[in-house]
């Protein structure tokens, strides 16, 4: 059996592409009661993208955490060790991702026409936020050395890429050479860049291969 | 940094995963310093060096001299 594995980045590029592909289906051919959907505006469209991106991505990776734990497994048996050391706090993570796809899913389809009553999506959002902010609290304990140290490298660079990119936006908004983001866009962007950082931060490391 | 982790670590005959148990780090944590991806911190780096009862500088080689005065 090879050793050979596909690194995250992999995974993510896949979801973007069959998560993108799922809502441009909807879309074209309208299944179910897709008006709103077919409503929804560029904003809204990738927010729903990015979501369905990361409940996809998290199902993943629980799909992969749970063969680690099922008798005749075919993962290599360095991933299972991995798997079966790092299974508590792999868990929380993807939770985690998925309780942030979960809350950009909601908020992209409760927006003005959207097809959920804002105060339905804001008691899910308010409640996946506190899912995902207590595993969080709950995940640290767990970390040693390594993965707090890359926590950190991601904080910052989240940081300089939101002031880069968000600044960026702004600045030609403020001057009128392209329209403002939304809040929802906002959103996205934290997301998007928060993500972003983390490859960023594990793959300078080349740890890519090993998460 | 460069480092001879590895080097001492299979010379006591242990695993990474063994070496991690007694360090209280994960698995990951050892196998990145040891390939050079990861300079541990300086209390870990106590810990490696008094668990193998050798100098930290033994362990971690550093290039650097300091200008001759």
């Amino acid at each position: 059996m090879t050793n050979h594995k596909p690194p995250a980045i992999v995974h993510f590029i896949m979801s973007i592409v069959v998560a993108f592909t799922i809502i441009a289906m909807i879309k074209a051919f309208a299944f179910t009661d897709a008006r709103s959907l077919n409503a929804l505006g560029v904003s809204a469209t990738i927010a729903l993208g990015l979501g369905v991106v990361l409940l996809l991505f998290a199902f993943m990776g629980l799909l992969r955490l749970a063969a680690a734990h099922a008798p005749g497994t075919v993962l290599p048996a360095e991933e299972m060790d991995a798997n079966l050391e790092r299974g508590c706090p792999r868990l929380y993570s993807l939770i985690v991702i998925a309780a942030m796809g979960l809350t950009l899913v909601f908020l992209s389809l409760a927006g003005p026409g959207g097809a959920l009553p804002p105060a339905t999506a804001l008691v899910a959002v308010v409640v996946l936020l506190g899912i995902a902010t207590g595993l969080t609290i709950a995940l640290w304990p767990l970390l040693d050395e390594l993965p707090r140290t890359m926590s950190r490298e991601t904080g910052n660079a989240a940081f300089y890429l939101i002031v880069g990119i968000g600044g960026c936006w702004a600045i030609l908004a403020h001057l009128g050479f392209v329209p403002a983001p939304t809040p929802l866009d906002w959103l996205t962007m934290f997301t998007v860049i928060m993500f972003s950082a983390s490859f960023i931060a594990v793959g300078r490391r080349g740890l890519l291969q090993s998460r | 940094m460069e480092n001879r982790l590895k080097i001492v670590r299979e010379a006591k005959g242990w695993s990474q995963g063994e070496l991690a148990r007694r360090l209280g780090v994960s698995r990951q944590t050892i196998n990145a310093v040891e390939t050079d991806k990861y300079d541990p911190s300086l209390p870990l780096a106590l810990r490696m060096a008094k668990l193998f009862r050798i100098a930290v500088p033994e362990l971690f080689i550093d290039r650097w001299e300091p200008e001759k005065e």
